[in-house]
């Protein structure tokens, strides 16, 4: 088919190309003939002209009617021209015959040699007519001569003019004749001139008619004919045969042209049969629904149909025209599957299921056959679906046919009975039945057969032979025509359902008779149920509560944040459990356990709260009991170590916060072991309870003593002011553990070793602290029985200081480096010395001082205060005794006297010694003490303080105000004096409340009758303030340092006058010291 | 009767010629048809000596165009130091003769080219070695192939120096300028000339374009002019006769143009004069067979100089005025 296209094609082409060759074969060769034969003609004129031409100017030099011969140059290049064309390859006649080329060669020859006679006759005619031009001159000059021979002359020149014109032999003759006249008779030259000039004109014009004569005999003119008329022959002979060429092509080329029309026919009909049948194929293909290609062996398109087009969804103006084309195109659909090597199916995005196949003809063709399997695809999916409903049902599914035989069950039916459908393929559903089964099979069958469907219940039998419940639905399968082919069992294994229901039954039990309060609300928070339990703990009947919401239990407990975070928990956990406490119906509260659960529908949604109640008064109680035995110790009542934790932690967070210093005792009896073991656990016991009495009795309420645990107790002193504080306890203790203990009338010596810690400097958690403190501990122990031991190593270097300076102050004292100090009273009224202040001064022999404040709390703890102060006030009696003397005044003397000192004896009975001793006069000496020792003790401090008082000597309170500054102490004990504190002082001009405060001191005093001496005063402003406020005495920088005994003597004398004392006033020069 | 129809005859002729004529002689006029480029090659090749053997000799070297298109020596000097068979002619105004060379042996000046070269009394060589000699150049060459679309031959060679020499023509001299109309371009004596180089006869040949050079003349009409001049009568001396083999044309010579004839030292084809007034006293005697008085012949001599036209290479007499 193909190839007969391309061959017709091939033809017609062929057909064309010749018509086109004939028709211009036909038009050139006449078109060649003719201009060859034009230009040969041309020529042919060109050349006549030219002898025609030649023709004309040799008439025309004859007749002396060319002035110049340029034209003749010009004929002559003409002439050259037409040679050189005639004699060259491209000569017009190149291709003509020999005969005629020789002719033309002749006539150019005839013609060249008319030319060549030309140029004679031009020269002969030149020469001719110059001696003619001549000769008439040379006459006239012979007429002038007066020749004789001038007549002949003339006669001979006129013969000569007509021998011209009438050229014959006779007048030559008489012209020769003549001449030969002339010539002999004179030999003049002009004679002679004419003579020749005659005879030249003579001889020139016989050549010259020579040469004409010669030039018109030249048969250039027949040669030409000749030559034309052969030409013209020649041109018919070739217009003949070029006319027969003609002919002939165009007889040859029709003969050709029919024979390629013929073949034409012949194909076309070929072809034309063909496509008949290719139409045929084609109208067939179009009918049919498979779509069908073919790709020739060159993988071209060949044919297709239109369901071809359809199926691939190709657009037919843009159809692939190879098989990789369409290859690709088909690549590109949504679903591609090779089913085999020739077949694949294809889903279009169209969604249409295309199966195709690709058959390799005889010839190398690839047969391209496509059908549209959608609907079977469909059809497929359906039932794919279907049956995937079915396998994947939840419930078993079984097909019988009409008698009952098994011929489907589904993979449910298999997995509930445990039989698998070719065990049961043939057989009745018969072999699942139990013996217990209650149903009625005869009844099913009636009622199927008659409705076409039953619905009830198995009780069967697994292959395991369980027993399983079946809900049951059996329908029956027609075909169209209405007959029953097969029977459909729906089962659906109810078994869990009944289950179900029997633990439905099994948990209104549970829930009517639990100890359990049960209560459900709806979401809403509606009660819904309660059960009797509910009733016997709350007292509300089921009448009271359903429907109200469960907040007629509360309590009012429990705040806001409580029921709030209930919810949360609820919200996020679905259940909540906590110690609740409600209120009765009797409006009576009580602690109940309460367990929220909530309960969700499928969708998330919260369906309803069940609420379970315990009563736990009860347990309340137990747990409180729990409780105690859990923080305190059982056999002495003290809190246990782990509340004792718990403070230590509170603590923590106190002195955090407040900036509190606490201190942790770890205390340790010693022997308590020995004690045990020797004297039994009860004797342990008993001793262990004495000491925790002891302990307590010793410490605040606020702090705590713990049993540790064994012989260890520990005691937390919170919030204290002073790390002596703890030092203080710390020695107490010591003391009264070292007391006998009466233990079963036995006397027990123990003892205690502590270590203590500081919180929070020493550690920052309970734990620590304990370790740290047990750690001190066990380095008292180490120091010697019945000591204390800081852990921190700044307090233990304080208290090996305080050893250290109890040692040294010994040797002071032993090499009496203590010295005392006088510091000045001034009254201000009288701007007179009242007295002075002893103070005790340290210095080293380095030249330092080392402060009272240190080293007389260590005088007073190691008891070297007892001798300290007497010696003090020995010295001081004896400096100020010589000073009154010296002075004649009556300076009053004040000297400290401590609690301590109280403590260790000194009385009224070693100050009147020491004022006999010295002389000073008792009433001129002002006895010191501090509030503290008023607090002591009352009565025996009242003794001594009237024994001393009673010695003459005066008693003044020091650092008035600092301490439990009690009136009625300053009524009850004989006090003469009081001292303002320095601190009242120094915030006098500050603070309204000090000067309120010393005001109050003031008038108290006075209305007591009692001196008020301000300490501590600095400035004038203090000063002035003290003097608006009524106060008399004062001391003071302002007025003076303290100052040895000498310096004082000195600074009397400069300040004061010479008499001292009351009577003594202050000096001009200190008037500025008075107000 | 006859004299009387001889005279009307003559007088109508002359008449004729008066009332109606045109001068025999015409201005020469710039030639248009000629290309540049070929021109440009024409002259380089004209001046280049490889034309000739050893390289001794070019076109120019006789035809010396800034004196009178020719040398001023009565024979010239030819290759190896052998000397022409006949006075080089002047090469301007060549165009418009009838054929060259004395004896008209070449057709025109293409054909012309050939004969100095191969002449081995002159450039004395042959076109293979000149072509091949030339083709070296491969500049000249290049430039060939530019303007003849071919390779060096002696065909384009003749061509270029052809078409340079169809440019030497002498334009703008005072005698055309006169026949143009300009009266005042020749004085009285030169106008007498003319008449006299008329009335004498000596125009029955040298007229025309180029006042000479269109027709062939016998040196010789009256008295024997080699038997006056002497010396052996060579082959040249024959003329035309060489070329046809007529006895007609046994010392009939090209008539030479007088264009630059008052530029010339020698004349005649044997250079046996070398002055242009014993020159027309020459002709006078053996071509018109009279004699000329001195005096005409000085007006004639004047006539003779206003022939000489202005060509850029020509170092004309006129140029200074």
């Amino acid at each position: 088919m193909k190839q007969s296209n391309f061959l017709s094609k091939i033809i017609n082409l062929a057909i064309f190309f010749l018509l086109i060759w004939v028709a211009y074969a036909l038009i050139s060769s006449t078109q060649d003939d003719n201009k060859a034969h034009q230009n040969r003609v041309q020529f042919l004129f060109s050349s006549n002209a030219v002898d025609a031409q030649l023709n004309q100017f040799a008439l025309k030099i004859i007749a002396a009617d060319m002035p110049e011969y340029d034209e003749l140059v010009t004929l002559t290049q003409k002439l050259d021209s037409l040679k050189s064309t005639v004699n060259s390859q491209h000569s017009p006649f190149a291709a003509t015959t020999s005969d005629l080329q020789q002719k033309i060669s002749l006539y150019f020859a005839l013609i060249d040699d008319k030319m060549l006679q030309l140029e004679r006759i031009k020269t002969a005619a030149s020469l001719m007519r110059n001696t003619l031009l001549y000769l008439p001159q040379l006459n006239k000059e012979l007429q002038l001569q007066g020749s004789k021979d001038a007549v002949l002359a003339q006669q001979l020149y006129s013969d000569v003019l007509s021998y011209n014109f009438y050229a014959d032999e006779v007048k030559l003759a008489e012209i020769q004749s003549k001449l030969e006249v002339i010539g002999d008779r004179e030999q003049s030259p002009l004679i002679k001139n004419l003579k020749q000039h005659l005879q030249v004109q003579l001889v020139q014009q016989h050549d010259l008619k020579n040469l004409y004569n010669v030039f018109v005999a030249t048969p250039s003119k027949p040669a030409f004919n000749a030559l034309n008329s052969n030409y013209n022959q020649y041109h018919l002979q070739k217009l003949q045969s070029s006319k027969e060429n003609r002919q002939l092509t165009l007889i040859l080329s029709a003969a050709l042209l029919l024979a390629l029309i013929i073949i034409y026919r012949r194909l076309n009909h070929a072809r034309f049969s063909a496509f008949r049948s290719g139409k045929l194929l084609q109208e067939a293909l179009t009918s049919i629904e498979e779509g069908f290609a073919l790709f020739d062996k060159n993988n071209q398109l060949v044919l297709s149909n239109t369901s071809w087009f359809n199926h691939h969804e190709i657009d037919p103006d843009n159809a692939p025209r190879t098989l990789e084309q369409f290859q690709t195109l088909q690549s590109n659909q949504l679903i591609n599957q090779i089913e085999s090597h020739n077949q694949t199916l294809h889903c279009s995005l169209a969604g249409k299921w295309i199966r195709t196949t690709l058959n390799q003809a005889l010839d190398g063709a690839m047969a391209c056959v496509s059908v549209d399997v959608t609907s079977f695809k469909h059809a497929e999916e359906t039932l794919k679906k279907w049956g995937h409903a079915i396998e994947q049902s939840p419930v078993s599914i079984v097909i019988t046919d009409t008698r009952g035989k098994i011929e489907y069950v589904n993979p449910k039916f298999e997995r509930i009975t445990g039989y698998q459908l070719e065990e049961v393929q043939g057989k009745t559903p018969r072999i699942l039945r139990s013996q217990v089964t209650t149903t009625d099979y005869r009844a099913l069958w009636q009622e199927l057969k008659e409705k076409g469907q039953w619905r009830g219940e198995f009780h069967n039998q697994k292959k395991n032979g369980e027993h399983y419940w079946e809900q049951a639905r059996i329908s029956a399968i027609k075909d169209q025509q209405g007959e029953v082919t097969h029977y459909i069992a729906v089962k659906e294994d109810i078994t869990e359902q009944k289950h179900a229901h029997a633990k439905l039954k099994t948990a209104a039990a549970v829930f009517n008779a639990t100890q359990e309060g049960i209560m459900t609300t709806n979401s809403e928070l509606e009660i819904t149920a309660i059960n009797p339990a509910f009733t016997r703990i709350t007292g509300y009947s089921a009448v009271d509560v359903l429907g109200k919401k469960p907040s007629i239990l509360s309590s009012g407990k429990h705040d806001k944040a409580f029921y709030e975070k209930m919810w949360q928990t609820l919200k996020e956990q679905d259940q909540w459990a906590s110690e609740i406490w409600n209120k009765r119906k009797d409006g009576s509260l009580y602690p109940e356990w309460l367990s929220i659960s909530a309960v969700r529908d499928e969708d998330g949604h919260i369906q309803q709260y069940i609420a379970v109640i315990s009563d736990i008064t009860e347990r309340k109680t137990q747990e409180e009991k729990i409780q105690y035995q859990a923080y305190y110790d059982a056999l002495t009542g003290l809190p246990n170590r782990s509340l004792l934790l718990e403070r230590i932690s509170q603590s923590l967070l106190y002195s955090e916060r407040y900036k509190q210093l606490s201190a942790l005792l770890f205390i340790d009896l010693d022997r308590f072991k020995r004690i045990n073991d020797t004297m039994g656990h009860e004797a342990g016991d008993a001793l262990l309870i004495e000491v925790s009495a002891r302990l307590t009795q010793i410490v605040r309420k606020s702090d705590t003593v713990s049993r540790f645990g064994g012989d260890e107790f520990v005691i937390l002193l919170n919030n204290i002011a002073s790390i002596e504080h703890s030092t203080t306890v710390a020695q107490k203790i010591i003391n009264e553990l070292s007391k006998p203990f009466m233990i079963h009338g036995f006397e027990i010596f123990s003892g205690a070793s502590i270590g203590i810690t500081l919180l929070p400097e020493d550690a920052d958690n309970a734990k620590e602290l304990l370790r740290l403190a047990d750690l001190a501990m066990y380095k008292a122990k180490e120091n010697g029985r019945n000591q204390f031991h800081f852990f921190a190593k700044s307090m233990q270097q304080q208290v090996n200081r305080r050893v250290e300076l109890e040692h040294k102050l010994r040797n002071a004292i032993k090499n009496q480096e203590l010295s005392l100090f006088y510091q000045p009273i001034v009254d201000t009224q009288s701007a007179s010395l009242y007295g002075v202040e002893a103070l005790m001064r340290w210095q080293l022999s380095d030249g330092s001082f080392i402060s009272p404040a240190e080293f007389i709390p260590v005088a007073e703890e190691s008891g070297l205060i007892s001798e300290m102060g007497e010696w003090l006030i020995k010295q001081a009696c004896s400096d100020i005794q010589s000073l009154n003397l010296n002075c004649n005044c009556q300076c009053m003397l004040s000297v400290n006297v401590s609690s301590q000192q109280y403590r260790l004896g000194f009385n009224a009975e070693i100050l009147s010694t020491i004022l006999k001793d010295t002389q000073f006069n008792a009433n001129l000496l002002n006895l010191e003490i501090t509030e503290s020792i008023l607090l002591d003790n009352d009565q025996a401090v009242m003794n001594w303080l009237q024994d001393l008082r009673a010695t003459g000597a005066q008693l003044a309170i020091d650092d008035f105000g600092t301490g439990y500054s009690s009136l009625s102490y300053l009524r009850r004990f004989p006090i003469n004096t009081i001292k303002i504190d320095r601190s009242f002082i120094s915030d006098l001009t500050a603070s309204e409340d000090s000067a309120v405060l010393v005001k109050a001191i003031v008038s108290m005093a006075d209305s007591l009758n009692l001196k008020v001496i301000a300490e501590g005063v600095e400035n004038k402003v203090q000063l002035q303030s003290l003097n608006d406020l009524g106060g008399q005495y004062v001391q003071g920088y302002f007025y003076a340092k303290p100052m040895p005994i000498e310096a004082l003597q000195t600074w009397i004398k400069e300040h004061i006058c010479r008499f001292c004392c009351k009577e003594s006033k202050l000096t001009e020069s200190t008037s500025d010291f008075v107000i | 009767m006859t004299l009387t129809r001889s005279f009307v005859v003559l007088m109508s002729v002359l008449f004729f010629k008066l009332s109606f004529a045109k001068e025999p002689i015409t201005p020469i006029v710039t030639p248009s048809h000629l290309n540049k480029e070929k021109i440009a090659l024409g002259r380089a090749l004209f001046f280049d000596e490889r034309l000739s053997k050893n390289n001794e000799i070019s076109c120019a070297s006789c035809h010396q165009l800034t004196t009178n298109g020719a040398d001023n020596k009565a024979l010239s000097d030819g290759v190896e130091g052998q000397k022409t068979s006949t006075k080089t002619p002047t090469v301007y105004n060549a165009v418009f003769n009838i054929r060259q060379t004395w004896s008209g042996a070449r057709i025109d000046l293409l054909d012309q080219v050939d004969a100095p070269i191969t002449n081995p009394k002159e450039h004395g060589t042959t076109w293979a070695t000149v072509i091949a000699k030339l083709s070296a150049d491969k500049e000249l060459a290049a430039k060939f192939k530019r303007i003849y679309h071919s390779p060096i031959s002696k065909q384009n060679i003749q061509h270029a120096i052809a078409e340079f020499e169809q440019s030497l023509v002498t334009v703008n001299a005072p005698f055309d300028r006169w026949l143009q109309g300009d009266q005042n371009a020749i004085d009285s004596k030169t106008k007498q000339g003319y008449q006299l180089f008329k009335r004498y006869g000596c125009i029955s040949c040298h007229q025309g374009t180029n006042v000479g050079g269109n027709m062939f003349s016998k040196i010789g009409h009256f008295g024997d002019y080699f038997q006056d001049r002497g010396g052996k009568i060579t082959e040249t001396d024959l003329g035309r006769y060489i070329v046809t083999n007529n006895h007609y044309d046994k010392h009939v010579f090209k008539v030479p143009s007088l264009r630059l004839s008052s530029l010339q030292t020698h004349f005649f084809h044997d250079g046996s004069q070398n002055d242009l007034s014993d020159a027309i006293r020459v002709m006078a005697k053996y071509q018109l067979g009279r004699a000329i008085p001195e005096q005409d012949i000085q007006s004639i001599r004047a006539f003779l100089t206003s022939l000489v036209g202005q060509h850029p290479e020509l170092t004309s007499p006129y140029e200074a005025e």
